[in-house]
């Protein structure tokens, strides 16, 4: 028998196979993204070959997470029956960035030429919009829940982008300097400026969503209190965000190569544990709206 | 159909069928949570119908205040929209159900369910050990191991002309079922003449069951 008391309660139904899930599938889709502008801009690196064929794996891996989390797999093909369900909405638009996203990288590695003629390129910007559409699916698939409003912000599709792209160039940054001539220097500084000012972007989303849960109902400031935790304060916040803020920063101004390239690698290491740990923070503190 | 309606009347309308839940008769005895258990053959952590308290004054002026719960059957169902394999439907009466065979599982219908009333299955197990009882194992053949479930307003009752177990069951006669497209009959005319609420009005689900007070 069921007879309990009414408080607060925070969702349970989605954890870690999710966060990862999503945190695999923004970064896929920030890596294809930063990689195809950089191509667009003619800075055709090994990286952007490396960085447009990188997206879609990671896409395809974190649906494997997906994957675990559903429990008739053998009926998984019903997924994409109801087009108003924003998961069947992200199935087909993860479908076809992977469909377009491995049609413009795999022939990049064979054809000489491919990136700049009219046909790669044009399916590559069909694979950079649903990339964009990737990024920003969870955010609209988590808005539909009513019932969290923490959740339900116009904010939150942004957040999911802003953290994809820093993402995406946090993983270009972390195997450039590794292959140290499959980027250019002056393509390591476009990609730091661009991640400073990406970061920042996300802060300041981050921080706005933080201040009006606190401000919110009472479901939301439950929501904002349960990201005061050391894991989301130190995991995202400091470490992973405002930390490689000041590292890229830094990258910027010196000049010593060594110096450069460690401070890099350490903020895009730092970016990627933060960007995993912030979806897991959004999606554990989903608190639902009291009945009474 | 439930007693109000004229038995000529099923063959030209379809009715809009909703609960009426009155609070200041409810007292908490969950009669209504076994009988859902005992009709439906739910599982141990399965809750179709369940009864939450609330405490409220200060002490020593404090009273219980009592909420039966379960699926609200709404007019704009939000698990029906978000349900990516068309497993939840809402039939044209305003009952939603689930095509056992159709779930994926995915437990996306379970978060955005304003009033919390649906369930994974994750396992069959019985209430008194590992072993199902006889009549466990006739009963569990309703449900779907990996499949999400919820109340179904007794369907199987209601085609047949009855109310459902939990309406039925109540002591102090609480609840009340019936078509709201009918206002002859007792939920309509309970609407009209007394204060009702619905819960969450706010996210837009309109659900199908009411609550009366004051």
């Amino acid at each position: 028998m069921v007879s309990t008391q009414i408080a607060l309660e925070r969702q349970r139904v989605y954890g870690w196979l999710i966060t990862i899930d999503t945190f695999l599938g923004g970064t896929g889709s920030g890596a294809f993204l930063i990689s195809f502008i950089l191509a667009l801009l003619n800075r055709n690196e090994p990286i952007t070959k490396i960085g447009t064929l990188l997206g879609p794996l990671l896409v395809l891996s974190g649906t494997f997470f997906l994957l675990a989390d559903i429990s008739s797999k053998a009926r998984v093909y019903r997924i994409v029956a109801n087009p108003l369900s924003w998961m069947s909405r992200g199935t087909l638009i993860l479908a076809a960035f992977v469909i377009f996203g491995l049609a413009y990288s795999l022939p990049s590695f064979a054809l000489s030429g491919w990136t700049e003629s009219n046909l790669g390129k044009g399916i590559g910007i069909i694979a950079a919009i649903f990339a964009v559409l990737v990024s920003v699916y969870p955010g609209f698939l988590f808005g539909r829940v009513k019932r969290i409003p923490f959740w339900s912000v116009a904010n939150l599709p942004l957040l999911f982008f802003l953290s994809s792209c820093c993402c995406g160039i946090a993983i270009l940054l972390l195997i450039g300097p590794l292959a140290t001539s499959a980027l250019g220097e002056s393509s390591l500084q476009q990609l730091r400026i661009a991640g400073i000012l990406l970061i920042a972007g996300q802060l300041l989303v981050l921080g706005t969503l933080l201040e009006t849960a606190r401000h919110g109902s009472i479901a939301t400031a439950e929501s904002s209190r349960l990201l005061k935790t050391p894991m989301f304060i130190i995991g995202v916040i400091i470490a992973g965000t405002v930390v490689p803020l000041g590292l890229l920063s830094y990258s910027v101004i010196i000049s010593n190569v060594i110096i450069t390239n460690v401070s890099t690698s350490i903020a895009s290491l730092l970016l990627l544990i933060g960007g995993l740990l912030l979806r897991q923070g959004i999606i554990r503190a989903g608190v639902y709206l009291p009945l009474q | 159909m439930v007693g109000d309606q004229l038995p000529e009347r099923r063959f030209f309308r379809m009715a809009r069928y909703a609960m009426v839940i009155n609070l200041d008769k409810c007292i908490g005895c969950n009669t209504c949570a076994v009988a859902c258990k005992v009709e439906n053959h739910t599982g141990p952590d399965v809750f179709w119908c369940s009864v939450e308290y609330k405490e409220v004054g200060i002490y020593p002026l404090v009273s219980l205040q009592f909420l039966p719960r379960s699926c609200a059957h709404c007019a704009n169902p939000p698990c029906v929209e978000v349900c990516p394999t068309g497993a939840s439907f809402q039939r044209q009466d305003g009952i939603v159900l689930i095509n056992y065979d159709k779930c994926i599982g995915c437990k996306y219908c379970i978060i955005a369910c304003p009033y919390g009333s649906r369930y994974y299955n994750k396992e069959i197990k019985g209430y008194f050990g590992v072993e199902l009882t006889p009549y466990e194992k006739l009963g569990y053949k309703q449900h779907q191991k990996g499949a999400v479930e919820k109340c179904n307003f007794c369907i199987h009752r209601v085609e047949k002309g009855e109310v459902p177990a939990c309406v039925e069951a109540c002591p102090v006669e609480a609840r009340y079922f019936g078509d709201l497209d009918d206002p002859s009959s007792a939920v309509s005319r309970l609407l009209v003449s007394k204060h009702a609420f619905q819960l969450l009005p706010e996210v837009g689900a309109s659900p199908n069951l009411y609550y009366l007070r004051g």
